[in-house]
């Protein structure tokens, strides 16, 4: 180290001197640059690996708030001493240069870890991180000498590294998952320690990866606020509801109230995950209950509703069989991606979410997985499936009466609104599947029965809008009659009176 | 030709001319009454709404209101402390509802939080819920809302 | 009626009692004396009473929506959303409204076209022609102010974008778009100002203008066409428009007018109730301008023209400004046409007149075709003209039938 840091010595010097008249040195009326930026922004040719970028080190939230490079690694900034790296870096002035990885944390727990220290810059800031990351897997190895497991500045970055609220930031919301996947998603790195690298991609075409990722809704969960900030750990199997229940509180708490708690611990099952997965986690879909209907437009539809439903269902079932799809999922499968197309619009994209119709093949599990038909839990499984139908058809029913009315000019406003009661009782129905309980009067049955007469209410004003609608066109008809006899009486009074001219 | 039959024709023609004339006017005049005599809502909901009476609120605390076409929630923060809010949750547009034992307005979907004051304290939700004024009528006991302008 | 006398030597009817005081029989004779004549184009001069009847039901039906209209940005939309839901047969009025003032407009144009056509203008009736123009000039501005009342996005922009034209005219530009918008912007105060222009301010001129135009057509009488005046007077008729075939305006003229409204009534009912005039969204003036903005279809082909029109300026003023000092110009011509065609005093018909014409027609009914992407707009003339020419054959009287003197 001394050895070299007296071989650079002169050219170090000249560096300052070329550096300082290339305008590295901040204008005039700035401050000038510390010794150690002088340096090392020079260092290019001689040291790529020292090289500190200033335009980057600049937005550094350290450097921004004014503790520069020697309060993390000491020595003598004096502009001064700029072109001499003995009295620079030398350990009198208190230069500790760089720390091993396995010491990194607490080099940065220095600060990070002194409640006095913090609280002079961030008040609420925590002071646990290192405690926490020692706890996580990461903390682990990196203490056991493993030199590749991420440890603060390989999430954090350094010389440039930016508060969490910045969206560049590496660990800004949106970033996080990128951040992990960096090592989490390559193989290579992930080959020593024997675990998958498809998260990232898992968690991307999840419910809340789209969230995240492509609705930038940052309330979405990203890979830390499962596993924890910077103490890492895959949750374990009996406290996956309470990592889920963070966000989804109802489910949660029916699913702990539940039967089904008790046998999933006692069968040593994780939770939630056993339905729905982990990274993947798909949007939940109506399939996923037991006694799926023969097709995906029996969700919405009833036999004559609209008219001509049964014909287009019945040809569609035949094209399904043309198509090879012959199989009952393949066939479900094959009519979503149809309905889907039959009916393209923003509107039924939001109705297709609100009323949870997806496909077989892409829920995570099913119940009928683990229940065969007959046995206890497969028949409340059936039960809710049944009840949820129902009031998807109802709601569908209602709501397509009202298009058609609202679509002639009728005003539906109140009729609207009340559905949405309807809607909202439907979603309640899909939390309360948690409970496992379909018994009457449960918390199930009696949302269903609010929601069914809501939905039946709803359709009586529908079809009393269209029959309003009806009156009016039959008004009308009475009032285009009546106009027509008197232009025929009309027509035939200038006939008469123009035949024989009527003495006046 | 008998002198007669265009009499009578022509009287025949003038009794089905003013028939029809008659039914025309009638069946003109018949919307427009109907028009001018008084609906049955005065005015339209615009900036001010009756959302309920003191009554109503005094069994639950709370109630979900209809305010033009979006739902908003009227709650009972204190003894004649009345206070008005939209109820569309701010991040995925569930309705929220009030829980008495937190003392605050809670979304089932998500498990947001909001206080009485509307601001979102908890969970999800990335903005506050927008307040409205409140305007008891102390003799009726009913309870106006109105937007702020 | 027998006419009864009393002892006073006053009449004691009650038609007798008004006639005293009001002198109806005068009126009553004049209406009985009146005749109109009759020609093979004659089906054409029932087009201005179809526009008077559109315009009166144009009257009653804006009377009625002003029991419930609110001329404020904050309540504009509510008041006609609540009038076409809540008010009994409010979607009605409100519909017929829309619609006879689009037949109305449209009714306008047919019969300024087929008086420029048959040349009706020619001497004496120079003042009727420019009163009737200035009318159908008032017609459009009723249609713009209107089109904004129900304060909903469609109009809020087009209005945006309407005003925004003679904003870009030179010297006064800058005036008349204030003037327009009654500030910079388009806000409510716009919303209150146009609803004065639309129920007073217009309505008051249109009424005076209105019945200089009539108190002309009752003084001057019906016009005939150049060729049927050119026989008449070979027969030795020195009045061609109360000599040779005439038709008694009472009952016979009215009647077939009475006919026209009846069915234009139908079909404004019919109109109304298959095809309800949509509210759409309300205006947020804070939204980004939609693709798509379009104003009424009256002003579609001066839209689409502008369109056309490239960026840049000379002599210090936009080539838009060109473009609607030209339109202008246009009007002026318009106006002017009764003076412009010498010939026509004459007895001539200038081919030049009628070549102009056509090229009008053919070029408003392109430029609309294309700013709707839509071929009906070409075709709707041929297919109107031949409508109104089918009608005429039974409309009008065959030689030594009743009705002709």
């Amino acid at each position: 180290m001394r050895g070299a840091a007296s071989r650079l010595g002169p050219t170090l010097a000249a560096l300052y001197l070329v550096t300082a008249g290339a305008g590295v040195v901040r204008g005039a009326s700035a401050a000038p640059r510390s010794s150690c930026e002088t340096c090392h922004a020079g260092l290019a040719d001689v040291a790529p690996e020292l090289v500190v970028k200033l335009d980057v080190w600049d937005l550094d939230v350290h450097a921004a708030k004014g503790l520069g490079c020697v309060g993390c690694h000491g020595g003598n900034p004096d502009p001064a001493v700029a072109g001499d790296a003995e009295a620079a870096m030398s350990k009198a002035a208190g230069f500790v240069g760089k720390p091993e990885r396995s010491r990194q944390a607490e080099w940065c727990g220095r600060c990070h870890s002194d409640p006095e220290f913090m609280r002079r810059f961030q008040p609420r800031a925590r002071i646990d991180q290192v405690t926490e990351y020692r706890s996580s897997v990461h903390g682990k190895r990196n203490q056991q000498g493993d030199a590749t497991v991420a440890t603060c500045v390989d999430c954090h970055s350094v010389h440039g590294l930016l508060p969490v609220s910045n969206p560049n930031s590496p660990v800004y919301a949106l970033n996080v998952p990128r951040t992990c996947a960096r090592c989490h998603a390559d193989a290579v790195k992930m080959a020593p320690y024997g675990i998958a690298t498809d998260q990232y991609a898992k968690y991307t075409a999840s419910v809340h990866g789209i969230a995240l990722l492509k609705r930038q809704d940052t309330a979405a969960p990203a890979c830390n606020d499962c596993h924890g900030n910077h103490g890492a750990v895959p949750p374990g199997v009996n406290s996956v509801t309470n990592v889920c229940g963070t966000c989804h509180a109802r489910e949660a708490e029916l699913f702990r109230g539940s039967k089904k708690a008790a046998a999933f611990d006692q069968l040593g099952l994780p939770e939630c995950m056993s339905c729905h997965g982990s990274h993947e986690v798909p949007r939940p879909s109506i399939v996923m209950l037991a006694a799926v209907p023969e097709t995906p437009c029996d969700i919405c539809h009833s036999p004559g509703d609209p008219p001509g439903f049964a014909d287009e269902r019945a040809s569609l079932l035949a094209a399904s069989q043309a198509a090879g799809a012959t199989d009952p999922q393949a066939r479900f499968d094959w009519l979503v991606d149809r309905a889907k197309q039959r009916h393209h619009s923003a509107e039924f994209d939001e109705l297709f979410l609100k009323f949870r119709v997806g496909k077989i093949g892409e829920t995570s599990s099913r119940c009928a997985d683990c229940h065969a038909p007959g046995d206890a839990g497969y028949t409340v499984a059936a039960g809710f499936s049944k009840d949820q139908q129902e009031l998807t058809r109802l709601a569908a029913h209602a709501r397509r009466k009202l298009l058609s009315a609202e679509r002639a000019g009728m005003e539906v406003g109140e009729a609207s609104f009340q559905l949405g009661a309807v809607v909202d009782a439907e979603i309640s129905l899909e939390v309360l599947v948690h409970s496992f309980d379909h018994s009457d009067p449960g918390q199930f049955a009696q949302t269903y029965r609010r929601g069914a007469e809501g939905g039946r209410a709803v359709l009586e004003q529908a079809e009393g809008a269209l029959r309003e609608l009806s009156r009016r066109r039959a008004g009308l008809a009475v009032a285009v009659a009546l106009i027509l006899l008197v232009t025929v009486g009309l027509g035939l009074w200038i006939r008469e009176i123009e035949r024989s001219p009527h003495p006046t | 030709m008998s002198e007669a039959r265009p009499a009578s024709r022509r009287t025949f023609l003038g009794w089905l001319l003013g028939t029809s004339v008659g039914g025309l006017l009638v069946s003109a005049a018949y919307p427009v009454l109907r028009y001018i005599s008084p609906p049955r809502i005065p005015e339209a909901a615009t900036r001010q709404v009756k959302a309920g009476t003191r009554d109503e609120l005094r069994q639950s605390g709370w109630k979900i209101f209809r305010f033009g076409s979006d739902p908003g929630i009227l709650v009972e923060a204190a003894p004649g402390d009345v206070r008005a809010f939209s109820a569309t949750c701010t991040h995925l547009s569930c309705t929220v509802q009030y829980r008495p034992g937190e003392h605050r307005l809670w979304c089932a979907c998500h498990n947001g939080w909001y206080d009485l004051d509307g601001t979102n304290v908890a969970g999800p939700p990335p903005r506050p819920l927008t307040r409205y004024k409140v305007h008891v009528d102390d003799a009726s006991g009913d309870i106006l809302v109105e937007k702020e302008a | 009626m027998g006419t009864r006398t009393g002892s006073d030597g006053r009449r004691t009817t009650l038609r007798g009692w008004l006639d005293d005081r009001l002198g109806v029989s005068v009126l009553q004779e004049a209406a009985r004396k009146k005749t109109v004549p009759i020609h093979r184009s004659m089906v054409w001069y029932y087009l201005g009473g179809m526009t008077l009847f559109f315009f009166m039901v144009q009257v009653c039906t804006g009377i009625l929506l002003m029991l419930y209209y609110r001329p404020s940005a904050d309540e504009a939309f509510e008041s006609v959303q609540f009038l076409m839901t809540q008010v009994p047969f409010g979607w009605l009025i409100r519909s017929i409204h829309s619609w006879s003032a689009n037949l109305m407009i449209a009714a306008a144009f047919l019969h300024l076209f087929s008086v420029f056509f048959l040349r009706a203008y020619r001497k004496p009736r120079e003042l009727t022609w420019l009163s009737g123009t200035l009318l159908l000039f008032l017609a459009l501005a009723f249609g713009f102010s209107g089109y904004l009342l129900p304060w909903n996005k469609l109009a809020y922009f087009a209005t945006k974008v309407g005003t925004d034209i003679p904003g870009t005219l030179p010297f006064i530009g800058g005036w008349a778009l204030r003037f327009l918008r009654g500030g910079d912007r388009v806000t409510g105060g716009t919303l209150s100002r146009f609803y004065g222009w639309h129920v007073a301010i217009l309505p008051a001129i249109t009424v005076a203008l209105l019945a200089l135009h009539l108190l002309l057509v009752q003084r001057l009488g019906m016009s005939v066409p150049v060729a049927e005046e050119r026989q008449r007077r070979a027969a030795g008729i020195a009045d061609p428009s109360h000599g040779g075939r005439q038709m008694r305006f009472l009952p016979n003229f009215l009647l077939r007018d009475l006919i026209g409204w009846a069915l234009a009534l139908g079909v404004l009912a019919a109109l109304a109730a298959f095809f309800p005039w949509e509210l759409g969204e309300k205006a947020d003036p804070f939204a980004p301008a939609f693709a798509n903005i379009r104003p009424e279809w009256y002003f579609m082909f001066m839209f689409q023209t502008l369109k056309y029109v490239p960026g840049g300026a000379a002599l210090g003023i936009e080539y838009e400004a060109y473009a609607i000092m030209a339109f202008m110009g246009g009007a002026l011509l318009l106006l002017l046409v009764p003076f412009l065609d010498r010939s026509a005093a004459r007895g001539g018909e200038a081919r030049v007149f009628t070549v102009v014409g056509v090229i009008v027609v053919a070029y408003i009914a392109v430029l609309t075709a294309i700013g709707y992407r839509s071929w009906w707009p070409i075709l709707v003339v041929p297919v109107l003209v031949a409508a109104i020419a089918l009608l005429g054959v039974f409309a009008t009287p065959r030689e030594q039938k009743g009705g002709a003197r």
